[in-house]
Protein backbone atom coordinates (compact mmCIF):
# COMPACT_ATOMS: atom_id res chain seq x y z
CA UNK A 1 0.00 0.00 0.00
CA UNK A 2 3.05 2.65 0.86
CA UNK A 3 4.41 2.30 -2.89
CA UNK A 4 0.91 3.33 -4.12
CA UNK A 5 0.14 6.34 -1.87
CA UNK A 6 3.94 7.62 -2.43
CA UNK A 7 3.55 7.37 -6.12
CA UNK A 8 0.03 8.81 -5.34
CA UNK A 9 1.49 11.88 -3.13
CA UNK A 10 3.94 12.83 -5.92
CA UNK A 11 1.65 12.70 -8.96
CA UNK A 12 -0.32 15.36 -6.87
CA UNK A 13 2.78 16.83 -6.05
CA UNK A 14 3.69 17.30 -9.81
CA UNK A 15 0.18 17.99 -11.02
CA UNK A 16 0.46 21.06 -8.21
CA UNK A 17 -0.33 24.09 -10.39
CA UNK A 18 -2.89 22.24 -12.70
CA UNK A 19 -4.69 21.19 -9.47
CA UNK A 20 -4.82 24.82 -8.04
CA UNK A 21 -5.70 26.33 -11.39
CA UNK A 22 -8.70 23.77 -11.77
CA UNK A 23 -9.69 25.01 -8.17
CA UNK A 24 -9.12 28.52 -8.54
CA UNK A 25 -11.17 28.33 -11.50
CA UNK A 26 -14.53 27.04 -10.15
CA UNK A 27 -13.73 28.83 -6.51
CA UNK A 28 -13.42 31.98 -9.16
CA UNK A 29 -16.19 31.36 -11.39
CA UNK A 30 -19.04 30.92 -8.07
CA UNK A 31 -17.62 34.06 -7.21
CA UNK A 32 -18.28 35.91 -10.52
CA UNK A 33 -21.73 34.29 -10.62
CA UNK A 34 -22.16 35.22 -6.43
CA UNK A 35 -21.18 38.89 -7.42
CA UNK A 36 -22.95 39.48 -10.45
CA UNK A 37 -25.60 41.95 -9.07
CA UNK A 38 -28.37 39.98 -9.02
CA UNK A 39 -29.79 37.80 -7.00
CA UNK A 40 -28.80 33.81 -6.85
CA UNK A 41 -31.41 31.87 -8.46
CA UNK A 42 -31.57 27.85 -8.00
CA UNK A 43 -31.07 27.60 -11.53
CA UNK A 44 -27.54 29.62 -11.48
CA UNK A 45 -26.72 26.96 -8.87
CA UNK A 46 -27.75 24.68 -11.12
CA UNK A 47 -25.72 25.72 -14.51
CA UNK A 48 -22.96 26.28 -12.63
CA UNK A 49 -23.04 22.85 -11.21
CA UNK A 50 -23.84 21.48 -14.73
CA UNK A 51 -21.08 23.36 -16.61
CA UNK A 52 -18.28 21.87 -13.56
CA UNK A 53 -19.87 18.23 -13.72
CA UNK A 54 -18.83 18.54 -17.70
CA UNK A 55 -15.40 19.70 -16.99
CA UNK A 56 -14.77 17.07 -14.32
CA UNK A 57 -14.68 14.06 -16.66
CA UNK A 58 -12.71 15.77 -19.43
CA UNK A 59 -9.76 17.19 -17.16
CA UNK A 60 -10.09 13.25 -15.88
CA UNK A 61 -9.56 11.74 -19.19
CA UNK A 62 -6.83 14.37 -20.02
CA UNK A 63 -5.23 13.16 -16.61
CA UNK A 64 -5.42 9.47 -17.18
CA UNK A 65 -4.08 9.96 -21.25
CA UNK A 66 -0.85 11.60 -19.76
CA UNK A 67 0.11 10.20 -16.68
CA UNK A 68 1.89 6.95 -17.76
CA UNK A 69 2.66 8.67 -21.17
CA UNK A 70 4.79 11.71 -19.52
CA UNK A 71 6.58 9.86 -16.67
CA UNK A 72 8.02 7.44 -19.62
CA UNK A 73 8.84 9.99 -21.94
CA UNK A 74 10.42 12.37 -19.56
CA UNK A 75 12.20 8.82 -18.12
CA UNK A 76 11.43 9.25 -14.61
CA UNK A 77 9.56 6.53 -14.79
CA UNK A 78 12.93 4.24 -15.02
CA UNK A 79 14.27 5.51 -11.50
CA UNK A 80 10.67 4.90 -10.09
CA UNK A 81 10.05 1.21 -11.67
CA UNK A 82 13.82 0.46 -10.54
CA UNK A 83 12.87 0.21 -6.81
CA UNK A 84 11.02 -2.50 -5.35
CA UNK A 85 7.22 -1.81 -6.65
CA UNK A 86 5.54 -3.85 -9.21
CA UNK A 87 3.77 -2.34 -12.25
CA UNK A 88 0.33 -3.12 -10.48
CA UNK A 89 1.31 -0.59 -7.94
CA UNK A 90 2.36 1.95 -10.06
CA UNK A 91 -1.07 1.91 -12.06
CA UNK A 92 -2.78 2.35 -9.00
CA UNK A 93 -0.34 4.76 -7.41
CA UNK A 94 -0.96 6.50 -10.76
CA UNK A 95 -4.83 6.38 -10.67
CA UNK A 96 -5.10 7.17 -6.54
CA UNK A 97 -2.96 10.09 -7.61
CA UNK A 98 -5.37 11.74 -10.14
CA UNK A 99 -8.22 10.38 -8.12
CA UNK A 100 -6.24 12.61 -5.41
CA UNK A 101 -6.31 15.69 -8.09
CA UNK A 102 -9.91 15.70 -8.98
CA UNK A 103 -10.80 14.98 -5.04
CA UNK A 104 -8.84 18.64 -4.75
CA UNK A 105 -11.58 19.71 -8.02
CA UNK A 106 -14.40 18.50 -6.49
CA UNK A 107 -13.63 20.03 -3.47
CA UNK A 108 -13.15 23.09 -4.71
CA UNK A 109 -16.40 22.63 -6.62
CA UNK A 110 -18.17 21.48 -3.16
CA UNK A 111 -17.81 24.63 -1.45
CA UNK A 112 -17.87 27.15 -3.99
CA UNK A 113 -21.32 25.03 -4.63
CA UNK A 114 -22.00 24.84 -1.48
CA UNK A 115 -21.90 28.88 -0.96
CA UNK A 116 -23.72 29.64 -4.20
CA UNK A 117 -26.42 26.78 -3.45
CA UNK A 118 -26.97 28.43 0.49
CA UNK A 119 -27.42 32.01 -1.26
CA UNK A 120 -29.91 30.49 -3.79
CA UNK A 121 -31.76 29.20 -0.58
CA UNK A 122 -31.54 25.13 -2.12
CA UNK A 123 -31.86 22.22 -0.97
CA UNK A 124 -27.61 21.24 -0.01
CA UNK A 125 -28.16 17.64 -0.86
CA UNK A 126 -28.73 17.36 -4.29
CA UNK A 127 -25.02 19.13 -4.68
CA UNK A 128 -23.55 16.75 -2.08
CA UNK A 129 -25.51 14.26 -4.57
CA UNK A 130 -23.71 15.69 -7.71
CA UNK A 131 -20.40 15.98 -6.49
CA UNK A 132 -20.18 12.19 -5.90
CA UNK A 133 -21.64 11.11 -8.91
CA UNK A 134 -18.90 13.80 -10.54
CA UNK A 135 -16.35 12.44 -8.37
CA UNK A 136 -17.70 8.70 -9.70
CA UNK A 137 -17.70 8.78 -13.14
CA UNK A 138 -14.41 11.02 -13.51
CA UNK A 139 -12.56 7.94 -11.84
CA UNK A 140 -14.37 5.49 -14.15
CA UNK A 141 -13.17 7.95 -17.16
CA UNK A 142 -9.75 8.29 -15.76
CA UNK A 143 -9.32 4.39 -15.39
CA UNK A 144 -10.49 4.28 -19.14
CA UNK A 145 -8.02 6.86 -20.49
CA UNK A 146 -5.30 4.77 -18.01
CA UNK A 147 -6.24 1.99 -19.46
CA UNK A 148 -5.73 2.87 -23.26
CA UNK A 149 -2.97 4.46 -22.28
CA UNK A 150 -1.07 1.47 -21.51
CA UNK A 151 -0.81 0.40 -24.99
CA UNK A 152 -1.65 3.19 -26.94
CA UNK A 153 -0.27 6.87 -27.81
CA UNK A 154 -2.09 9.93 -25.96
CA UNK A 155 -3.93 11.39 -28.92
CA UNK A 156 -5.48 7.42 -29.79
CA UNK A 157 -5.93 6.86 -26.10
CA UNK A 158 -7.96 10.18 -25.67
CA UNK A 159 -10.02 9.02 -29.40
CA UNK A 160 -10.47 5.52 -27.42
CA UNK A 161 -11.24 6.98 -24.61
CA UNK A 162 -13.82 9.49 -25.57
CA UNK A 163 -15.66 6.49 -28.27
CA UNK A 164 -15.52 4.22 -24.89
CA UNK A 165 -17.71 6.89 -23.22
CA UNK A 166 -19.70 7.86 -26.33
CA UNK A 167 -20.80 4.50 -27.55
CA UNK A 168 -23.31 3.66 -24.50
CA UNK A 169 -24.57 6.75 -24.43
CA UNK A 170 -25.08 6.69 -28.46
CA UNK A 171 -27.15 3.48 -27.43
CA UNK A 172 -28.86 4.92 -24.60
CA UNK A 173 -30.36 7.87 -27.00
CA UNK A 174 -30.83 5.48 -29.70
CA UNK A 175 -32.74 2.10 -28.17
CA UNK A 176 -33.56 3.38 -24.76
CA UNK A 177 -32.71 3.48 -21.42
CA UNK A 178 -30.57 0.46 -19.85
CA UNK A 179 -27.67 0.90 -23.02
CA UNK A 180 -25.92 3.61 -20.90
CA UNK A 181 -25.03 1.45 -18.39
CA UNK A 182 -22.62 -0.57 -20.48
CA UNK A 183 -20.16 2.61 -19.64
CA UNK A 184 -22.22 4.77 -16.84
CA UNK A 185 -20.45 8.01 -17.50
CA UNK A 186 -23.26 9.69 -19.33
CA UNK A 187 -26.27 7.76 -18.05
CA UNK A 188 -25.04 9.09 -14.10
CA UNK A 189 -24.49 12.73 -15.26
CA UNK A 190 -27.61 13.12 -17.32
CA UNK A 191 -29.33 12.00 -14.43
CA UNK A 192 -27.50 13.84 -11.92
CA UNK A 193 -27.54 17.06 -14.07
CA UNK A 194 -31.32 16.72 -14.61
CA UNK A 195 -32.69 16.73 -10.58
CA UNK A 196 -33.90 19.80 -9.71
CA UNK A 197 -32.96 21.59 -6.83
CA UNK A 198 -35.93 21.36 -5.55
CA UNK A 199 -36.00 17.71 -5.09
CA UNK A 200 -34.70 15.04 -3.00
CA UNK A 201 -32.45 13.12 -5.67
CA UNK A 202 -32.52 8.87 -6.07
CA UNK A 203 -29.37 7.54 -7.19
CA UNK A 204 -29.37 4.84 -9.62
CA UNK A 205 -27.54 2.44 -7.58
CA UNK A 206 -27.06 -0.28 -10.40
CA UNK A 207 -25.42 2.12 -12.78
CA UNK A 208 -23.29 3.60 -9.28
CA UNK A 209 -22.42 -0.07 -8.48
CA UNK A 210 -21.32 -1.05 -12.34
CA UNK A 211 -19.49 2.36 -12.55
CA UNK A 212 -17.51 1.14 -9.53
CA UNK A 213 -16.89 -2.42 -10.90
CA UNK A 214 -16.36 -1.17 -14.17
CA UNK A 215 -13.65 1.37 -12.46
CA UNK A 216 -11.28 -1.62 -11.13
CA UNK A 217 -11.56 -3.76 -13.57
CA UNK A 218 -10.12 -1.16 -16.25
CA UNK A 219 -7.41 -1.00 -13.40
CA UNK A 220 -6.88 -4.41 -13.17
CA UNK A 221 -6.93 -4.59 -17.30
CA UNK A 222 -4.43 -1.34 -17.24
CA UNK A 223 -2.26 -3.15 -14.62
CA UNK A 224 -1.91 -6.34 -16.28
CA UNK A 225 -1.41 -5.01 -20.08
CA UNK A 226 1.18 -2.56 -18.79
CA UNK A 227 3.23 -5.67 -17.19
CA UNK A 228 3.39 -6.75 -19.77
CA UNK A 229 4.97 -3.79 -21.75
CA UNK A 230 8.70 -2.42 -22.24
CA UNK A 231 8.34 0.84 -20.74
CA UNK A 232 11.87 1.62 -22.17
CA UNK A 233 11.59 2.77 -25.84
CA UNK A 234 15.36 1.13 -27.34
CA UNK A 235 17.42 3.70 -26.70
CA UNK A 236 19.82 2.50 -29.33
CA UNK B 1 26.41 -19.19 -4.52
CA UNK B 2 24.19 -18.29 -6.89
CA UNK B 3 25.50 -15.38 -9.66
CA UNK B 4 24.67 -11.69 -9.30
CA UNK B 5 23.23 -11.54 -12.79
CA UNK B 6 23.06 -13.70 -15.25
CA UNK B 7 21.71 -14.20 -18.78
CA UNK B 8 20.52 -17.66 -20.44
CA UNK B 9 20.26 -17.22 -23.83
CA UNK B 10 18.51 -13.80 -24.16
CA UNK B 11 17.41 -12.22 -27.55
CA UNK B 12 15.64 -9.12 -27.81
CA UNK B 13 14.00 -7.77 -31.50
CA UNK B 14 12.65 -4.78 -31.46
CA UNK B 15 9.81 -4.90 -33.89
CA UNK B 16 7.74 -1.36 -35.79
CA UNK B 17 4.36 -1.20 -36.55
CA UNK B 18 2.47 -4.85 -37.55
CA UNK B 19 5.78 -6.19 -36.71
CA UNK B 20 7.78 -4.60 -39.64
CA UNK B 21 11.46 -3.77 -39.72
CA UNK B 22 12.94 -6.21 -37.12
CA UNK B 23 15.96 -4.99 -35.34
CA UNK B 24 18.18 -7.35 -33.43
CA UNK B 25 19.27 -6.05 -30.38
CA UNK B 26 20.18 -8.95 -28.22
CA UNK B 27 21.25 -12.48 -30.04
CA UNK B 28 21.89 -15.31 -27.82
CA UNK B 29 23.10 -13.24 -25.49
CA UNK B 30 25.14 -15.23 -22.36
CA UNK B 31 26.17 -13.79 -19.23
CA UNK B 32 27.05 -14.47 -15.73
CA UNK B 33 28.57 -12.03 -13.37
CA UNK B 34 29.92 -13.32 -10.17
CA UNK B 35 29.19 -11.92 -6.55
CA UNK B 36 31.91 -9.46 -5.44
CA UNK B 37 33.32 -8.58 -8.29
CA UNK B 38 33.06 -5.26 -10.96
CA UNK B 39 32.27 -6.28 -14.52
CA UNK B 40 32.76 -4.07 -17.24
CA UNK B 41 30.17 -4.07 -19.54
CA UNK B 42 31.56 -2.77 -23.11
CA UNK B 43 30.48 -1.83 -26.55
CA UNK B 44 29.74 0.68 -29.25
CA UNK B 45 26.73 2.82 -29.68
CA UNK B 46 23.84 0.29 -30.69
CA UNK B 47 25.47 -2.64 -29.31
CA UNK B 48 22.69 -3.79 -26.81
CA UNK B 49 24.07 -3.18 -23.59
CA UNK B 50 21.52 -0.65 -22.57
CA UNK B 51 19.25 -3.35 -23.90
CA UNK B 52 20.55 -5.92 -21.31
CA UNK B 53 20.46 -3.56 -18.35
CA UNK B 54 16.78 -3.12 -18.99
CA UNK B 55 15.82 -6.48 -19.49
CA UNK B 56 17.88 -7.57 -16.33
CA UNK B 57 16.01 -4.77 -14.50
CA UNK B 58 12.53 -6.09 -15.92
CA UNK B 59 11.92 -2.78 -18.19
CA UNK B 60 11.70 -4.65 -21.03
CA UNK B 61 10.79 -8.46 -21.45
CA UNK B 62 13.48 -10.71 -23.44
CA UNK B 63 12.37 -12.01 -26.91
CA UNK B 64 13.88 -15.45 -26.33
CA UNK B 65 15.79 -16.14 -23.42
CA UNK B 66 15.67 -15.85 -19.24
CA UNK B 67 17.65 -14.33 -16.60
CA UNK B 68 18.18 -14.14 -13.00
CA UNK B 69 19.49 -11.39 -10.88
CA UNK B 70 20.35 -12.08 -7.29
CA UNK B 71 18.94 -15.43 -7.45
CA UNK B 72 15.49 -14.49 -8.55
CA UNK B 73 14.13 -14.44 -12.61
CA UNK B 74 14.34 -10.83 -13.92
CA UNK B 75 11.62 -8.15 -13.04
CA UNK B 76 10.79 -9.43 -9.63
CA UNK B 77 10.15 -6.67 -7.81
CA UNK B 78 10.96 -7.74 -4.13
CA UNK B 79 14.80 -8.38 -5.50
CA UNK B 80 15.34 -5.01 -6.44
CA UNK B 81 15.00 -3.62 -3.46
CA UNK B 82 18.48 -5.04 -2.76
CA UNK B 83 19.83 -3.73 -6.21
CA UNK B 84 21.09 -0.24 -6.99
CA UNK B 85 20.12 1.21 -10.31
CA UNK B 86 21.20 4.77 -12.81
CA UNK B 87 20.25 4.57 -15.90
CA UNK B 88 22.31 6.35 -18.94
CA UNK B 89 20.02 9.37 -18.63
CA UNK B 90 19.00 10.25 -15.73
CA UNK B 91 15.40 12.47 -15.20
CA UNK B 92 14.95 13.40 -11.40
CA UNK B 93 11.66 14.57 -10.05
CA UNK B 94 11.68 18.24 -9.42
CA UNK B 95 11.99 18.71 -5.55
CA UNK B 96 14.92 19.01 -3.02
CA UNK B 97 17.47 16.52 -3.23
CA UNK B 98 16.78 15.04 0.21
CA UNK B 99 13.65 14.28 -0.03
CA UNK B 100 13.99 13.11 -3.79
CA UNK B 101 16.58 10.27 -2.12
CA UNK B 102 14.23 9.70 0.78
CA UNK B 103 11.50 8.97 -2.13
CA UNK B 104 13.34 6.61 -3.64
CA UNK B 105 14.46 5.01 -0.38
CA UNK B 106 10.59 4.61 0.82
CA UNK B 107 10.18 3.44 -2.59
CA UNK B 108 12.26 0.19 -1.65
CA UNK B 109 10.32 0.00 1.44
CA UNK B 110 12.95 1.60 3.55
CA UNK B 111 11.65 3.78 6.88
CA UNK B 112 13.21 6.60 8.86
CA UNK B 113 14.91 6.91 11.16
CA UNK B 114 17.40 4.64 8.64
CA UNK B 115 16.48 5.93 5.67
CA UNK B 116 16.75 9.41 6.73
CA UNK B 117 19.89 8.66 8.11
CA UNK B 118 20.85 6.83 5.22
CA UNK B 119 19.92 9.71 2.84
CA UNK B 120 22.82 11.27 5.23
CA UNK B 121 25.32 9.30 4.49
CA UNK B 122 25.52 9.36 1.12
CA UNK B 123 24.61 13.02 0.31
CA UNK B 124 28.17 13.08 2.21
CA UNK B 125 29.69 10.63 0.40
CA UNK B 126 28.71 12.07 -2.79
CA UNK B 127 29.61 15.53 -2.45
CA UNK B 128 26.14 16.42 -2.23
CA UNK B 129 25.61 17.74 1.60
CA UNK B 130 25.52 21.72 -0.05
CA UNK B 131 22.89 21.07 -2.42
CA UNK B 132 20.70 18.69 -0.01
CA UNK B 133 18.06 21.26 -0.04
CA UNK B 134 17.83 22.76 -3.74
CA UNK B 135 15.48 21.57 -6.36
CA UNK B 136 17.16 18.43 -7.75
CA UNK B 137 15.37 19.58 -11.38
CA UNK B 138 17.78 23.09 -11.53
CA UNK B 139 21.32 21.29 -10.54
CA UNK B 140 23.81 20.95 -13.30
CA UNK B 141 24.16 17.82 -15.86
CA UNK B 142 27.25 16.43 -13.54
CA UNK B 143 25.07 16.83 -10.20
CA UNK B 144 22.04 15.80 -11.73
CA UNK B 145 24.28 12.34 -12.38
CA UNK B 146 25.23 12.02 -8.79
CA UNK B 147 22.03 12.67 -7.48
CA UNK B 148 21.30 9.82 -9.53
CA UNK B 149 24.01 7.83 -8.62
CA UNK B 150 22.70 8.86 -5.12
CA UNK B 151 18.95 6.96 -5.47
CA UNK B 152 20.84 4.14 -6.59
CA UNK B 153 23.02 3.92 -3.22
CA UNK B 154 20.54 4.93 -0.99
CA UNK B 155 18.97 1.18 -0.52
CA UNK B 156 22.36 0.26 0.13
CA UNK B 157 22.38 -2.15 -2.59
CA UNK B 158 24.06 -5.78 -2.79
CA UNK B 159 23.93 -5.53 -6.79
CA UNK B 160 24.89 -1.87 -8.42
CA UNK B 161 24.00 -1.79 -12.20
CA UNK B 162 25.25 1.51 -13.52
CA UNK B 163 24.73 2.88 -17.15
CA UNK B 164 27.04 5.53 -17.74
CA UNK B 165 27.79 6.29 -14.33
CA UNK B 166 30.78 8.76 -15.33
CA UNK B 167 30.06 10.06 -18.47
CA UNK B 168 29.19 13.90 -17.31
CA UNK B 169 31.29 14.32 -14.43
CA UNK B 170 34.76 16.11 -14.38
CA UNK B 171 38.18 14.53 -13.64
CA UNK B 172 37.71 14.73 -9.61
CA UNK B 173 34.66 13.77 -9.52
CA UNK B 174 35.18 10.61 -11.94
CA UNK B 175 38.02 9.93 -9.46
CA UNK B 176 36.25 10.02 -6.29
CA UNK B 177 33.23 8.19 -7.86
CA UNK B 178 35.91 5.13 -8.71
CA UNK B 179 36.76 5.65 -5.11
CA UNK B 180 33.45 4.90 -4.30
CA UNK B 181 33.07 1.76 -6.16
CA UNK B 182 36.40 -0.01 -5.33
CA UNK B 183 34.84 0.47 -1.48
CA UNK B 184 31.89 -1.12 -2.56
CA UNK B 185 33.75 -4.39 -4.14
CA UNK B 186 35.75 -4.11 -0.89
CA UNK B 187 32.38 -4.46 1.10
CA UNK B 188 31.98 -7.47 -1.01
CA UNK B 189 28.98 -5.91 -3.42
CA UNK B 190 28.65 -6.57 -7.05
CA UNK B 191 28.69 -3.56 -9.63
CA UNK B 192 27.66 -4.19 -13.36
CA UNK B 193 28.93 -1.02 -15.22
CA UNK B 194 28.89 -0.29 -18.59
CA UNK B 195 30.35 3.03 -20.30
CA UNK B 196 32.19 4.59 -23.16
CA UNK B 197 34.86 5.64 -20.45
CA UNK B 198 37.42 2.31 -21.13
CA UNK B 199 39.82 4.13 -19.08
CA UNK B 200 37.82 3.94 -16.28
CA UNK B 201 36.69 0.24 -16.84
CA UNK B 202 40.23 -0.62 -17.36
CA UNK B 203 41.59 0.67 -13.60
CA UNK B 204 38.71 -0.80 -11.65
CA UNK B 205 37.18 -3.73 -13.51
CA UNK B 206 37.76 -7.56 -12.55
CA UNK B 207 36.24 -8.76 -15.67
CA UNK B 208 35.36 -7.19 -19.26
CA UNK B 209 32.70 -8.42 -21.80
CA UNK B 210 32.82 -6.39 -24.99
CA UNK B 211 29.54 -6.54 -27.15
CA UNK B 212 28.97 -5.73 -30.51
CA UNK B 213 25.88 -6.19 -32.53
CA UNK B 214 24.26 -8.07 -29.46
CA UNK B 215 26.84 -10.40 -29.73
CA UNK B 216 29.60 -10.91 -26.75
CA UNK B 217 32.50 -10.46 -28.65
CA UNK B 218 35.45 -10.83 -25.92
CA UNK B 219 35.04 -11.81 -22.30
CA UNK B 220 37.81 -12.64 -19.73
CA UNK B 221 39.46 -10.97 -16.94
CA UNK B 222 40.72 -7.34 -17.73
CA UNK B 223 44.40 -8.55 -17.13
CA UNK B 224 43.77 -11.26 -19.36
CA UNK B 225 42.41 -9.50 -21.93
CA UNK B 226 44.95 -6.76 -21.90
CA UNK B 227 48.23 -9.00 -22.34
CA UNK B 228 48.79 -10.35 -26.14
CA UNK B 229 49.11 -13.80 -26.79
CA UNK B 230 50.21 -12.70 -30.37
CA UNK B 231 52.53 -10.11 -29.62
CA UNK B 232 55.60 -9.95 -27.07
CA UNK B 233 57.35 -7.11 -25.81
CA UNK B 234 61.12 -6.87 -25.64
CA UNK B 235 62.99 -5.13 -22.93
CA UNK B 236 66.90 -4.94 -24.19
CA UNK B 237 70.14 -3.26 -23.25
CA UNK B 238 73.39 -2.09 -25.27
CA UNK B 239 71.73 -1.92 -28.77
CA UNK B 240 70.82 1.09 -30.73
CA UNK B 241 66.96 1.58 -31.27
CA UNK B 242 66.83 1.93 -35.03
CA UNK B 243 67.70 -1.56 -35.24
CA UNK B 244 64.25 -2.67 -34.43
CA UNK B 245 61.05 -1.68 -36.49
CA UNK B 246 59.39 0.95 -33.57
CA UNK B 247 61.60 0.58 -31.28
CA UNK B 248 61.90 3.50 -28.19
CA UNK B 249 64.70 3.86 -26.00
CA UNK B 250 64.50 5.01 -22.12
CA UNK B 251 66.48 4.77 -19.52
CA UNK B 252 69.18 3.04 -21.46
CA UNK B 253 67.10 0.48 -22.54
CA UNK B 254 65.30 -0.42 -25.98
CA UNK B 255 61.61 -1.61 -26.10
CA UNK B 256 60.07 -2.68 -28.86
CA UNK B 257 57.39 -5.51 -29.50
CA UNK B 258 57.62 -8.88 -32.02
CA UNK B 259 55.20 -11.09 -33.37
CA UNK B 260 55.08 -14.23 -30.95
CA UNK B 261 56.43 -16.70 -34.04
CA UNK B 262 59.17 -14.09 -34.49
CA UNK B 263 60.54 -14.09 -30.54
CA UNK B 264 63.69 -16.44 -31.27
CA UNK B 265 65.07 -14.29 -34.22
CA UNK B 266 64.49 -10.76 -32.12
CA UNK B 267 66.62 -12.31 -29.26
CA UNK B 268 69.12 -13.78 -31.45
CA UNK B 269 69.53 -10.42 -33.48
CA UNK B 270 69.69 -8.59 -30.06
CA UNK B 271 72.85 -10.68 -29.12
CA UNK B 272 74.25 -10.83 -32.25
CA UNK B 273 74.16 -6.72 -32.01
CA UNK B 274 76.30 -7.34 -28.37
CA UNK B 275 73.26 -6.40 -26.36
CA UNK B 276 71.27 -8.30 -24.00
CA UNK B 277 67.81 -9.25 -23.17
CA UNK B 278 66.45 -7.11 -20.28
CA UNK B 279 63.19 -9.31 -20.29
CA UNK B 280 60.30 -10.53 -22.61
CA UNK B 281 56.83 -10.38 -21.56
CA UNK B 282 53.49 -10.51 -22.91
CA UNK B 283 52.82 -7.14 -24.90
CA UNK B 284 50.43 -5.20 -23.01
CA UNK B 285 47.84 -3.55 -24.91
CA UNK B 286 44.78 -0.91 -23.62
CA UNK B 287 41.50 -1.43 -23.45
CA UNK B 288 40.90 1.10 -26.23
CA UNK B 289 43.14 -0.89 -28.18
CA UNK B 290 41.47 -3.91 -27.81
CA UNK B 291 37.90 -2.24 -28.41
CA UNK B 292 39.11 -0.77 -31.55
CA UNK B 293 39.87 -4.17 -32.90
CA UNK B 294 37.40 -5.68 -32.17
CA UNK B 295 34.64 -3.68 -33.31
CA UNK B 296 36.42 -2.89 -36.51
CA UNK B 297 37.14 -6.85 -37.24
CA UNK B 298 33.05 -7.26 -36.62
CA UNK B 299 32.39 -4.68 -38.87
CA UNK B 300 34.52 -6.00 -41.68
CA UNK B 301 32.94 -9.15 -41.40
CA UNK B 302 29.90 -8.40 -41.06
CA UNK B 303 30.54 -5.96 -44.54
CA UNK B 304 32.28 -9.08 -46.22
Amino acid sequence: MTPVLLIATNFLREQRWLTLVLALYAVGLAVVFGFSGTKISAEDAVFFLRQQSLYAPLFSLFLGVSAIHNERKSRRALAVLSKALTRRQYVAGLLVGIMAVLGSYCAAIGISGAWLVHSAQADLMQLWFLLGIIALTSVLVSAVALFFSTFLTPVFATAATAATVAVPAALEQTLGHGWGNLLPVYSLMTRASDAALAHRPIPDWRAVAIAMIETVLFWVLASWIFAGRDITAPVE
Amino acid sequence: MPPALEFEHVAKEYRGWLGRNPVCALDDFCLRVEPGEIFGFLGPNGAGKTTAIHIAMGFMRPTRGSGQMLGRRFGDAHTRSRVGFLAETVALYHRPVARLLRYYGALNGMRDPTLRQRAREVLERLELTDVAGRNAGKLSRGMIQRVGLAQALVNDPELLILDEPTSALDPPARVAVRELLLAFRAAGRTIFLSSHQLSEIELISDRVAILHRGRIQRLGRTSELLESRERLEVVARGVAPDAFDGASASNGCVKFDVLASAQRPAIERVWSLGGEIVRVTPARRSLEQIFMEITQNAGEELRR
